[in-house]
């Protein structure tokens, strides 16, 4: 029965979804073809994206390669200071607890020009956005498993080797490329490709310091959840990143042969050699100094007033993450789902090896199949592959469908760990078990459980902390009411919220190193226990019927946890946007009764367009011109029905909320530091003495970038304007940023001196005391509307979601004015100081039309 | 008594067993004596119902055992690497087995097995803690407390040194002998099985090469394998011991 089970499973949640990608990448427009794949293969973008994936990968893998040996090396091969040695087994899994996209924003604050590293050396060690910083990310990501693999194999050699060699007169060369490297060939080539899949696939590091260079992961993301979605090219460039993975799969089984296996070896002593120690040392040393440095500002930030211009001590930003329900309520979701993924994940995995390595059934190899599979499909495409076939289906938008995910993405190893751990066994348990009067289930829970705990026990420790920090998997399943901490990392970023993104990451660190810690204490209670050291005896079976019960409730916390009786609000809008809704509606009297959740502007305009009225949101405020375009295509916006006093006239089924002003901002401090006269207009910004200090956002994923490029065609004219953004372009290099808010944060971080971007965030900024002055630009104010509408549902939410529209319209604008002022409906009078000097609109009226048109303006100044 | 009718055995194309009739009487010893892949294992995990044969019948007391499952044959083996449970200790080993059986046990009798094979001292010890001797007495209690028709031993004594070994075998004798029970041991060594044993089956290639008393064996050896092959080694060995200790010793 188990067996049917695990094979219906991997069917309908790894084969099925799979195929259905594959099929998908072949649908075009005109039916069934191979179209897709030739416009993807001549698509220089997507090539050179990745051409650069396959790049930076392969650097990483040689980068890590050699850092993990040279761990391993001293860990085993040195006689270093047992402490150290320690220190290295342990500071080494560190990344392992912490989801990849802090990474990004850990090495901003550390690399970055107001970075830990770049004030102890007094400058910039090297551009950080884009190849290097990506280096530095996916090296640090992927040195843990690097070197477990490579460590694991060093147990495996006979140190005997080292003095036969050395007795048989071997120079010291000859005598580690025999003794050493050749032994190890294979799990060195094992950890090139393991590091070089992990890079190709990764996406939060991308997600977060990549920049505008362009791997495939985020072109992947892009295409799906930009603001122009393309799900049939999605699913090829999801096919054609399976191909590396597929090829690394094969190489692995392959350099399996070059590994050496010893029956019987025994610790010999190893020769003294002060040099090798000491060097040794002092390399390792650097290395974990090196990548804790990466993580100290993410234990720092948080707890200082400003960093890292004020570095007063406040416990400020942890308390306003432990006051925020939202906050609070993602890292209770995170939690949830790592719990029941570890269950079910742990019992699958177990239940899989049991079957592979201590039943006769037939066939039974194919859950060896299932795992290399598995292993080789990136959690991302697997991710995408579950949204292409459950997207109608009552499966999306739960925890369920994460949880399935997360079980099937990181089915190989716990898999592999448990059929290594059952193979070795004696092979006759079952067989004395049965005779001695035990069923076959009886047997597994009464033997083979036990003496297989430890294994158990460290599987769900990995489903665990896996499920905690993954966002390459869930990134295209989560939902407002099913948001983890990675993903809600992902949408902090577009807020430059990062004392919040750093404080949930330690939140994720402390909770994993609990786990790891509470795992560990088991499993070395078990191994005392097993010596018979231990004076009370340890229960193993106890403490599973123990926490299989904890579980239990966490799962019953967990499904009643998803509710799903609240009206979901879906906003492009930025902190100050959202704060003034939920005060209306929780004024109002609807605390409680919705969730809101925010998205970037490309992300959620991609899910409108994708998904119409079967989108998961009741309510959504967005980019007027998306909801228009939104409406065009799906008709899935209902009339408003209440009387809004616009200004202006606007479709029927929405009504403004506010409108976006564009303005100029500069850092004040470095403006001084590098002799720069303060901008007046976004012409100064092209100018040379500005090169690599200037950051604004793209208009290809951002609205506030369209904000820029009205203003300058409406004052240059498309010509002359081009030349200007030409050479803006060319001052802005690597701070070309995708997200509307990438240039204030860019700014505020000292990373640049000037940027375009929301004249709101500028004021918020300055007003919280950073070094922050905004700038209204000669060539004008322009302005975007964001607007309220109600998504068709026809049942009790999309009622209650008409009334909190309204409440948004009459209660919230009053919040909203200082920030974004722009008198939108009758009454409303403007604060002097907030008025932006140069307020302008565009000749034409604003629409996705013109969108692109001036995306392929900006393109073509590229 | 146990009865092999005519068993044969395939694995895949290769034939393991042909043709094997062997009569065992209750309360005897037998040995199966064998090099390596000669076929001894499988025989004894055919009796045990571990392994289904491809032609012929086991009949234990005038019943086909040929559709009876292992377990509900009352069966017991002690396997050669003993196959104890780490995770229990001496005592919870013995007593393993007693939850699943319809007539209980008495504590009396438990500790009338545990007296018998001298484990007293050793009940709380884990099997890590063991000696190779003690381990070879827990397995035996372990399956002894079974009560099982027939004890099947899959080389009992090649895990264990001189003296040990000896003991052991003197224990095995006295088990037969208490309780009656037929007692079939699978062994690669000739001294074992011939100082041992009531009967000796020597199987070569599958067949069945002679069955006979160790008197009977040494004495009429029936064709070159036995000669060659299982005496030859006891001539050796007594070589050895006259070269070293003289006439005297032997």
């Amino acid at each position: 029965m188990i067996y049917t089970v695990i094979l219906i499973l991997f069917a309908a949640f790894l084969l099925l979804p799979l195929i259905m990608l594959l099929v998908r990448s072949f649908v075009t427009d005109q039916g069934v073809g191979i179209s897709n794949y030739i416009s993807s293969l001549s698509d220089e973008t997507l090539m050179g994206a990745i051409g650069n994936s396959i790049k930076v990968s392969s650097v990483t893998a040689v980068f890590t390669t050699i850092l993990a040996f040279t761990l391993a090396y001293a860990v085993n091969c040195t006689r270093i200071f047992k402490p150290l040695k320690s220190a290295i087994k342990m500071g080494i899994i560190v990344p392992m607890l912490i989801p990849t996209i802090t990474y990004g924003f850990a090495i901003m604050y550390t690399f970055g020009n107001q970075g830990l590293i770049t004030k102890l050396f007094g400058q910039n060690l090297f551009e950080i956005y884009g190849f290097n910083g990506l280096l530095i990310g996916y090296v640090i990501y992927t040195l843990p498993a690097a070197f477990l693999l490579i460590n694991n194999s060093f147990t495996y050699i006979n140190k005997k080797f080292i003095i036969v060699s050395k007795l048989m007169g071997d120079g010291t060369l000859r005598s580690f490329l025999n003794t050493i490297i050749r032994p190890l060939l294979g799990s060195l080539g094992g950890a090139f490709i393991l590091s070089f899949i992990l890079s190709f696939t990764d996406f939060g590091i991308p997600a977060s310091v990549g920049g505008t260079y362009q791997v495939v992961a985020m072109e992947l993301y892009q295409l799906m959840l930009g603001s122009i979605p393309d799900f049939n090219i999605g699913a090829v460039v999801a096919v054609l990143m399976l191909f590396p993975a597929v090829i690394g799969v094969f190489l692995l089984n392959y350099l399996e042969k070059f590994n050496f296996h010893y029956d019987k070896f025994n610790d010999t002593e190893l020769v003294p050699n002060k040099f090798r120690d000491v060097s040794f040392g002092a390399i390792s040393i650097i290395i974990l100094l090196g990548m804790f440095s990466v993580f100290a500002v993410m234990f720092i930030a948080p707890f200082v007033q400003g960093y890292p211009y004020d570095l007063t001590f406040t416990l400020n930003h942890v308390m306003d993450v432990f006051q925020s329900g939202d906050l609070i309520t993602v890292y209770k979701n995170s939690l949830i789902v790592a719990v029941i993924t570890a269950v079910f994940g742990t019992i699958v995995a177990y239940g899989s090896a049991i079957i592979n390595a201590r039943t006769p059934i037939k066939g039974k190899q194919v859950v060896d199949v299932f795992s290399m599979i598995t292993n080789t499909v990136p959690g991302m495409v697997l991710g995408l592959s579950y949204l292409l076939l459950f997207n109608g289906s009552s499966l999306k938008g739960t925890f369920i469908i994460i949880i399935l995910c997360n079980i099937v993405h990181y089915f190989t190893t716990p898999y592999l760990m448990a059929k290594n751990a059952l193979t070795k066994m004696n092979p006759v348990w079952e067989t004395s078990g049965e005779l001695l009067g035990d069923n076959w289930l009886k047997t597994i829970y009464r033997v083979i459980l036990p003496n297989s705990l430890s294994t158990v026990i460290e599987i769900f420790s990995y489903f665990f902390i896996n499920a905690m920090v993954t966002i390459s998997g869930i990134i295209f399943l989560v939902t407002a009411q099913t948001t983890m901490v990675a993903s809600k990392i992902n949408e902090l970023q577009h807020f430059a919220k990062f004392n919040e993104i750093f404080v949930l990451s330690v939140l994720i660190f402390l909770t994993n190193l609990l786990m790891k810690t509470v795992c560990e204490y088991f499993q070395k209670n078990l191994a005392i226990n097993k010596k018979g050291e231990g004076n009370k005896m340890f229960k193993p079976i106890g403490i599973i019927k123990k926490v299989i019960l904890g579980m239990g409730l966490v799962i019953l916390a967990g499904c009643s946890a998803q509710g799903g009786d609240e009206v979901v609000i879906y906003t492009n809008g930025d902190d100050e946007a959202t704060s003034a809704i939920e005060d209306a509606l929780d004024s109002a009297g609807y605390e409680g009764e919705y969730i809101l959740k925010s998205l970037g502007t490309s992300e959620l305009g991609g899910r409108l367009v994708a998904e119409g009225g079967q989108i998961e949101a009741d309510l959504v405020t967005m980019s007027s011109y998306f909801l228009e375009s939104s409406q065009e295509q799906h008709s899935m916006f209902e009339d408003l029905t209440f009387e809004t006093n616009a200004l202006e006239e606007y479709p029927s089924y929405y009504t403004p909320v506010l409108a976006n002003t564009g303005s100029i901002f500069v850092n004040t401090e470095i403006l001084k530091e590098k002799g720069l006269e303060a901008p007046e207009k976004i012409g100064d910004l092209a100018k040379p003495e500005y090169e690599g200090l200037v950051s604004i956002p793209d208009i290809a994923n951002s609205s506030t970038g369209w904000l820029m490029v009205q203003a300058i065609i409406s004052e240059y004219g498309e010509e002359e304007g081009k030349q200007v953004l030409q050479n803006l372009i060319e001052n802005v290099g690597p701070h070309l940023e995708s997200s509307g808010s990438g240039p204030i944060s860019k700014v505020q971080a000292g990373e640049v001196a000037a940027g375009f971007g929301l004249r709101h965030q500028a004021i918020a900024a300055k007003e919280s005391g950073s070094p922050i002055d905004f700038v209204d630009p000669l060539e004008g104010n322009f302005s975007l509307t964001e607007s309220v509408a109600v998504v068709k549902k026809d049942d009790e939410k999309s009622k209650l979601a008409m009334e909190m529209a309204e409440v948004i319209i009459k209660d919230a604008r009053g919040a909203l004015l200082p920030y974004y002022p722009v008198d939108l409906y009758e009454g409303e009078t403007l604060d002097e100081k907030h008025k932006p000097a140069h307020p302008k609109n565009f000749g034409k009226p604003l629409n996705v039309d013109l969108l692109k048109q001036h995306q392929e303006f900006f393109s073509s100044a590229k | 008594m146990l009865e092999l009718v005519n068993i044969g055995k395939q694995f895949d194309q290769k034939v393991v067993l042909e043709n094997i009739d062997l009569k065992i009487n209750t309360g005897e010893i037998v040995s199966l004596l064998g090099p390596s892949g000669s076929g001894k294992s499988t025989l004894l995990n055919i009796i045990l119902g571990l392994t289904k044969e491809n032609q012929g019948k086991v009949i234990f007391n005038n019943t086909d055992l040929s559709n009876i499952s292992m377990k509900e044959r009352g069966f017991n083996i002690v396997f050669q690497d003993y196959a104890l449970f780490p995770h229990l200790n001496a005592y919870e080993n013995i007593v393993y087995g007693l939850r699943n059986r319809k007539e209980p046990i008495s504590r009396k009798e438990v500790n009338e097995y545990i007296d018998f094979l001298e484990l007293k001292p050793h009940l709380k010890k884990k099997i890590g803690e063991l000696s190779g001797g003690q381990k070879q007495r827990v397995a035996l209690a372990r399956t002894l407390i079974t009560k099982p028709k027939l004890l099947l031993l899959d080389e009992p004594l090649s895990a264990l040194d001189g003296v040990i070994k000896e003991s052991i075998k003197e224990r095995i004798k006295l088990i037969a002998k208490e309780f009656k029970l037929t007692t079939i041991i699978v062994t690669h060594d000739p001294e074992e099985a011939l100082t041992i044993s009531d009967k000796i089956l020597i199987i070569n290639e599958g067949n069945i090469s002679q069955f006979g008393t160790p008197f009977e064996i040494i004495n009429r050896p029936s064709n070159d394998f036995v000669k060659e092959f299982i005496l030859k080694q006891l001539h050796i060995k007594r070589q050895n011991i006259y070269s070293l200790f003289g006439e005297a010793y032997a």
